[in-house]
């Protein structure tokens, strides 16, 4: 008797486990939505010349590696970041962090307690290395 | 003695376990969803209740891995008894009775007795399979336990890579990646060093009253089932 009880409450175990793991992959639809919206603002924010609003939306590790050993201000270095169109390709995102292919950029973002915001930007592939970013927090 | 002592000393050990698997579990939620937000804190990241923690892939792949690798430990040690013996230890029969055993050894067939299962008494697939069944629902529940936690270990791998700024992995990926075999062999090796222990340590050492023990007094080169 005791062997059923046990097996019944192993397999409801296990079944909690790999639901679990199922589920730990998957983002919801709004959080999608917001990691979306704040690649394409931030995107945005830089082909529109407007260096604040694009400063406003990275990680402040990111705003500080922006003018990196210069006395340029985030909002001016910020514009450097080449960026042509803003139509998303593709979104992943994996626990506390996202990555979104736009335009000709692909930008990392991190879930911080204010929010989704960008942790790196103007980012190009390497084979078998990490993406070379020119903003990185 | 009432009834529900009756059935908490009948189920003791079973029991027993089960409120240990909790409690085990819920230090683990805790202990795991302050060491998760330590690191989030140190890195200005967004903390995480228990709750969400119980629903992350970190606290997923933790579990499966290390239950994977108890469900291999005794599906392995279920199979492996049958066909490697121990002198000396508790935990092999005797040098003599390898393998399988007849029907009458068994019980099964013609040989069952009036208690026997009824798939023991069946013959056939029925009784064929019946007699490993033990073997299969613990190898069963290992590939559960592996696939759950390749599933999480992807997911939690995958956060770190984006945090890296590289790609995430396929699932096929993943199941090739150091990450998934790092974590893999860490727990199986510790799961076949506590079964060579005890296997070893049963020819020389007691414990008094327990079953996965000689009697006090038996021989050293005796094992469990020698007169």
């Amino acid at each position: 008797m005791e062997r059923r009880v046990s097996g019944r409450s192993l397999r409801v175990g296990l079944a909690a486990i790999v639901a679990t793991a199922g589920l730990a992959g998957c983002a919801g639809s709004t959080e999608r939505a917001e990691v979306q919206r704040v690649a394409v603002d931030f995107v945005t924010a830089v082909e529109d010349r407007n260096g604040q609003d694009a400063c406003d939306l990275l990680t402040s590790e990111a705003e500080e590696s922006v003018s990196g050993a210069t006395d340029v201000p985030c909002p001016t270095a910020v514009l450097s970041i080449e960026e042509s169109g803003a139509e998303v390709h593709h979104v992943q995102i994996w626990g506390d962090a996202a990555q979104v292919k736009l335009g000709s950029d692909t930008v990392f973002l991190r879930r911080l307690q204010v929010g989704w915001q960008v942790r790196a930007a103007g980012c190009h592939s390497q084979p078998g290395a990490a993406y070379n970013c020119d903003v990185e927090g | 003695m009432s009834r529900v002592g009756r059935y908490l000393r009948d189920n003791g050990l079973t029991l027993a376990f089960l409120g240990l698997l909790l409690g085990a579990v819920i230090g683990q939620a805790f202990a795991g969803v302050a060491e998760l937000n330590g690191e989030q804190r140190a890195t200005g990241g967004a903390t995480l209740s228990v709750a969400q923690y119980l629903r992350s892939s970190e606290f997923a792949v933790d579990v499966a891995e290390n239950w994977q690798s108890e469900y291999l430990q005794f599906a392995l040690y279920i199979v492996a008894t049958t066909w490697l013996v121990q002198r000396g230890s508790s935990e092999s029969k005797s040098l003599g009775k390898i393998g399988g055993g007849t029907d009458r050894e068994q019980k099964i067939g013609r040989y069952a007795e009036p208690d026997s299962p009824a798939w023991a008494r069946a013959g056939g697939w029925r009784t064929a399979l019946y007699g490993r069944s033990l073997g299969a629902i613990m190898t069963f529940f290992f590939a559960m336990a592996l696939l759950a936690q390749s599933i999480a270990g992807r997911a939690a791998f995958n956060g770190q890579l984006l945090n890296r700024d590289q790609d995430a992995l396929s699932w096929s990926g993943y199941l090739t990646s150091a990450d998934f075999w790092n974590r893999t062999f860490q727990n199986w090796q510790s799961e076949f060093l506590a079964v060579a222990s005890m296997s070893a340590f049963a020819i020389y050492l007691r414990q008094r009253g327990s079953p996965e023990s000689k009697l006090v007094g038996a021989a050293h080169d005796a094992t469990a089932e020698d007169p």
